[in-house]
């Protein structure tokens, strides 16, 4: 399997919430830096972040492209949230029942074998798009 | 998505235009392949990931890019744009090659810009790369107009990017820059 291979396979384990077989894509110490910065360390925080987010949007994560060199692999990513309820403490901005929230990232995982041990994230572009505008 | 082929990186004619730039990474005459480059054939790195010689020999190319571009050498690093290269800065959104230099040269007027590369990711294809780099500002005079806010002669400013350059014909199509920031976290 390909470092691309993988990291399909790790996208589809994310799109459904399938914690079971994303998690051993972690490394135990994984450090993972979203979008906006905050930083998450270790497995548990990582599926504890998510759980919680998926709880109130549905997210769906395309991969626009993907290249692996060395130890490193680049991705590019869109990322769609649809607010499930009202969440005014949303991670990203509060949203509405129904509110979408478009993200279009670059995204680098860093690994030793076949765990990633540090993803970080940086946003091309964003926009948010109200149900009501 | 990806073209995972392996396309051997920079051996065509237009290549020919990056040599001034690689003989400032100790390249001499034509564009020598790496140490090692010559064995067709993915090398191993620790943690199981592999480099091939042709995106070693594209991190070069690319190396030389900053190099020119850290010298202000707007006609060495403006060949690496294509004409109508598209263009999404942190300072600013350009269409074209000219544009880009225009653009450059008069912010180097104001500030020096240095740009450091911390992480280099080339797609085996030869379509894409990835930069992480750092870039730092010293304001050689006052710019109060500086699209990222003000700067005044001496202010220094420092930031991280990840750059993706979309890389067509050894030119870059389109690039664009994501700034990255992190807050420490705690582990659980």
């Amino acid at each position: 399997m390909t470092q691309e291979d993988r990291f399909r396979a790790y996208m589809a384990a994310f799109n459904a919430s399938d914690w079971a077989n994303l998690v051993p894509h972690y490394s135990p110490d994984i450090r993972l830096v979203i979008g906006s910065g905050r930083e998450l360390i270790g497995r548990d925080a990582i599926v504890k972040f998510y759980t919680t987010v998926k709880a109130t949007a549905q997210r769906t994560i395309e991969i626009r492209n993907c290249f692996a060199d060395g130890n490193v692999l680049a991705a590019e990513l869109e990322s769609e949230f649809v607010a499930l309820r009202d969440a005014p403490d949303f991670a990203v901005r509060p949203m509405m029942k129904g509110d979408r929230y478009y993200i279009n990232s670059c995204v680098v995982y860093d690994f030793v074998g076949n765990e990633y041990t540090r993803i970080r994230a940086g946003i091309f572009r964003r926009e948010y798009r109200p149900l009501k505008a | 998505m990806e073209d995972c082929n392996d396309k051997k990186f920079s051996t065509g004619g237009s290549r020919r235009a990056f040599v001034a730039g690689a003989v400032l990474t100790g390249l001499a005459g034509s564009m020598a392949l790496p140490a090692g480059a010559s064995v067709a054939k993915a090398t191993p790195l620790a943690g199981t990931g592999v480099r091939t010689p042709a995106q070693a020999q594209m991190r070069q190319w690319f190396e030389a890019y900053l190099a020119a571009f850290n010298r202000s050498d707007f006609d060495a690093f403006g060949r690496y744009y294509a004409d109508d290269v598209q263009f999404a800065g942190q300072a600013a959104t350009l269409t074209g090659r000219q544009a880009v230099i225009d653009f450059y040269r008069n912010a180097h007027g104001y500030l020096h810009e240095q740009l450091e590369l911390l992480t280099f990711v080339g797609a085996a294809s030869g379509n894409n790369c990835l930069a992480e780099l750092q870039t730092t500002l010293v304001a050689r005079r006052d710019w109060p107009d500086m699209p990222t806010g003000a700067m005044k002669a001496g202010d220094r400013r420092q930031s991280i990017n990840f750059v993706m350059y979309d890389i067509a014909g050894e030119r870059f199509t389109r690039v664009r820059s994501a700034r990255f920031s992190s807050q420490p976290g705690q582990p659980t």
